[in-house]
């Protein structure tokens, strides 16, 4: 069977890119890089080239590559679907017998065909380059597995940007997605926090090669560099290459997932994933968080005295453990949150399909019952896995621990109930005046609680009412100095998610008694 | 062939002054197989929300489209084999050839992989780009382009085909190719589905008309039934070779007419009455000394009924 007739959007995307004109450019471009390479490696300051040069020519080769497919690449992804909409012809692909599935695929390896040319055309000096330094073949074949399947990844979240993005909004797209590559890519924290994101990206093949660029460079990153590629997950050491390869291939499926669930749909009708699809991605997440979360953290030595910075692994406080683990996970239940909101069109449909009942009080506290329910079982696994890995502390109990997930849960509850609400009311853009609206409320509350000095523990279950985020400084000390105000506080934001629910209602209620009928 | 049944479409639109907007007004509306079906309206009116819809290209607020019987929300997939969309602008990859194009939709339709090249080949024949085959597509003329996306629309030889403003853009000679190009459709038994702006076009070429404004139909039926609808009388122009003739005197008494306004152009009147009482009034006006030198009917255009029709406010 030909590739045409087997995916013939990849076919198409290939045959736009790889026009000949197009390639001849980019063998020329990537020729001259590899042609002054390997010039100013040949005749180095040295005269006679070392192998420290090699492995120098190799990395510099190496950030091209991932310059060209992860971030290039990712580029063309962006504009793979956006492009289209603004040409008008996304419709016409819409209309054919292609699958979604074929569709999307089609987009992720076929959008970026020319970065994967350039990719390609550097081959040739990167195997050189990597001859000449002496990295294992084991090496580089991981690095090369790494970076593609990364790549792959990376250019499934932008196809699925590119996908949800709406018309003018492009700019943004391409900013958020080099946000993720850069958090992704680089270490914010210096001191090695409980979490290694700067691990996920492409970019950590260079680690692979910094055991032996340990004679060129000394310093903290390189006792992590050695360190770092072995994982520990729920207890058991995972190489941390294969740890990737398994996360690059799942998430690279589930991002796949919303891409193919809604590339055919009608864009005013897009849905990232099913309730129950979102609710399983955002476990499967938090799954990862807790499986990969580090309960010995460095304690780096810093001191004047320190003739050497050192460092030695200590256990993690558990108030810190679960006050970490949640402030992550609260950002996958927000965008859980988001992905279910309903827009009024949605709520139409809704109420076209199930009458009265798709506008009742049950429809009314929508999407809090799957994000209370992941909010508890969240909970409930962090302070399972604190009992488990840590030492009993005075300063921390179980009991504690679930009232901290119930501040959590109640807390992700009420605000994605307020933005519910928000978007269903008669606005333009209702939900970013509803984010914006919540942006501005944080930012005045913490303003606000600098007067009334609520940020030291004795106002913490007072700020904890506005912000919740102060519930995490919940200790044995913070509770029992103040344990009915903790428990106010609770039920207030009950309250207050209440009191959104009802807002929810009655917006509910207007879109009912106008709704058309069949 | 096409069958609305209460087909409502309500969104709010963000960029727009009134957000909140009905593009579709419970339609009910009925295309049989053959026809040439055109829906008028001003901008804003909804054609191009309810032609997306019937492609199952956006999804009602409320009702049903049936293509060939096949619900379109339950089945777009299966529906959309019966159907080729045209839309309302032109939207071709530039960068590929014209060979290329056609192949590209061809096994994106799934057709055959054997079958492919020949109909490419066919296409290209039959909207008249032989010439053009290895040519790339930014280099086309709109009239080329528009015709490409005909093309792309018959690709897989679909029953019904779904076209938006095809003629917009177009000059005089690529029209006319095009409505040459449509009525062979037409005569190869395609039932086509048209919006047009071109309201001349569309007298000329269509069956069948719909006149839609603010999401609601306000004329469904016949194009000669749509365009006699609310008429009793029709209108005649007499012109004479010379002056002195009393013309819209004599007229004027004459039993069935009624009306008479004396234009530069000539007289003009309404009539009550067949051909053959038309031929008696012209042969008793020959007869009674005017110097007749033309007779015509005078036909009311489809700009005219949609203007008398329409207030032409969009939604």
């Amino acid at each position: 069977m030909k590739v045409s007739a087997l995916n013939p959007e990849l076919v198409r995307n290939a045959r736009i890119q790889l026009r000949r004109g197009r390639m001849l450019a980019t063998a020329v471009i990537c020729l001259a890089i590899s042609l002054s390479s390997a010039a100013f490696y040949l005749y180095s300051r040295t005269g006679r080239p070392s192998i420290d040069d090699a492995r120098g020519l190799f990395q510099v080769i190496l950030t091209l590559q991932i310059v060209a497919l992860l971030i290039g690449g990712g580029i063309y992804c962006l504009q793979s679907v956006h492009r289209e909409k603004d040409l008008n012809t996304f419709d016409y692909q819409r209309i054919t017998r292609m699958s979604p599935l074929e569709l999307s695929v089609g987009k992720l390896l076929g959008a970026p065909a020319l970065p994967y040319f350039a990719f390609f055309c550097l081959m040739p000096i990167a195997g050189w380059a990597a001859i000449l330094a002496q990295v294992p073949v084991s090496i580089f074949l991981q690095i090369y597995v790494l970076l593609v399947l990364g790549s792959i990844t990376y250019h499934a979240l932008a196809l699925l940007i590119s996908l949800l993005l709406e018309r003018g909004t492009s700019a943004g797209g391409i900013l958020f997605f080099l946000a993720v590559v850069g958090m992704s890519s680089i270490d914010f924290s210096q001191d090695g926090s409980a979490f290694a994101a700067h691990e996920l990206s492409p970019f950590y093949v260079f680690k692979l090669l910094s055991p032996m660029t340990q004679g060129i460079t000394r310093g903290v990153s390189d006792v992590w560099g050695l360190r770092d590629q072995t994982d520990v997950f729920f207890g058991a050491q995972v190489s941390h290459s294969w740890a990737l390869v398994v996360l690059y291939l799942t998430l690279t499926a589930w991002i796949l997932l919303a891409s193919v669930r809604n590339m055919k749909r009608d864009p005013s009708a897009y849905e990232a994933y099913s309730p129950v699809q979102g609710f399983t991605f955002v476990l499967y997440l938090n799954l990862l968080l807790l499986g990969f979360f580090r309960w010995m953290i460095p304690h780096v030595d810093y001191s004047p005295s320190a003739t050497d910075p050192s460092s030695d692994l200590r256990p993690i406080r558990p108030t810190t453990a679960e006050g970490l683990f949640l402030s992550i996970s609260l950002w996958f239940f927000v965008i859980l949150g988001l992905a279910l909101l309903r827009n009024r069109d949605r709520v139409r449909r809704r109420i076209r399909e199930y009458g009265a009942r798709a506008a009742g009080w049950w429809a009314a506290v929508w999407p809090a019952p799957y994000l209370f329910a992941g909010a508890v079982l969240a909970g409930l696994g962090i302070v399972g896995m604190i009992r488990l890995r840590l030492e009993a502390q005075p300063e921390w109990n179980p009991g504690l621990g679930l009232l901290e997930a119930g501040f959590f849960a109640f807390w992700i509850a009420r605000d994605l109930l307020y933005l519910q609400w928000m978007n269903l009311r008669r606005a333009r853009r209702p939900l970013v005046t509803g984010v914006l609206y919540l942006i501005v409320f944080y930012i005045c509350a913490s303003t606000l609680f600098v007067p009334f000095g609520w940020y030291g523990p004795k106002g913490a279950p007072h700020a904890a009412i506005f912000v919740p985020f102060h519930a995490f400084q919940l200790n044995s000390e913070t509770w029992i100095s103040a344990t009915s105000a903790w428990i106010v506080a609770l039920v207030l934001i009950l309250l207050e998610a209440l009191l959104f629910a009802w807002l929810q209602w009655r917006e509910l209620q207007k879109l009912l008694t106008t709704a058309p009928q069949s | 062939m096409i069958h609305l049944e209460n087909l409502s479409k309500e969104y709010e639109a963000a960029s727009s002054k009134d957000w909140h907007v009905v593009a579709a007004d419970r339609l009910n509306l009925d295309v049989p197989t053959g026809e040439i079906f055109g829906l008028v309206g001003p901008n804003g009116a909804g054609k191009t929300t309810t032609l997306k819809m019937i492609c199952g290209l956006a999804v009602p607020t409320a009702g049903r489209v049936t293509v060939n019987g096949i619900d379109v929300e339950r089945q777009p997939e299966e529906a959309q084999r019966h159907m080729g969309y045209l839309a309302d602008f032109f939207s071709l990859y530039d960068e590929l050839k014209v060979w290329e194009y056609f192949d590209y939709f061809a096994n994106a339709y799934k057709l055959p992989p054997r079958a492919i090249p020949e109909r490419v080949d066919e296409v290209i024949r039959a909207v008249g780009l032989e010439s053009k085959r290895e040519a790339a597509i930014g280099g086309l003329s709109r009239g080329m382009k528009q015709r490409m996306g005909i093309g792309r629309a018959i690709i897989h030889d679909p029953p019904l085909l779904v076209l938006d403003e095809p003629a917009a853009g177009l000059d005089p000679k690529a029209r006319v190719e095009l409505k040459d190009l449509l009525r062979r459709l037409h005569g190869a038994g395609k039932t086509i589905f048209i919006t047009s702006h071109i309201l001349s076009d569309l007298q000329e070429i269509c069956t069948s008309i719909a006149i839609i404004e603010k999401g609601r139909l306000l004329r469904v039926g016949r194009l000669e039934e749509v365009m006699g609808e609310g008429k009793t009388l029709r209108r005649f122009r007499v012109r004479l070779a010379a002056t002195g003739f009393a013309l819209d005197a004599w007229l004027a008494e004459r039993p069935g007419v009624s009306g008479v306004m004396n234009k530069e152009a000539g007289v003009r009147f309404d009539f009550d009455g067949n051909d053959a009482a038309l031929a008696g009034l012209v042969r008793s006006l020959i007869e009674a000394g005017a110097p007749v030198c033309g007779v015509e009917e005078l036909t009311e255009t489809l700009e005219q009924l949609y203007s008398r029709i329409s207030s032409g406010e969009t939604t």
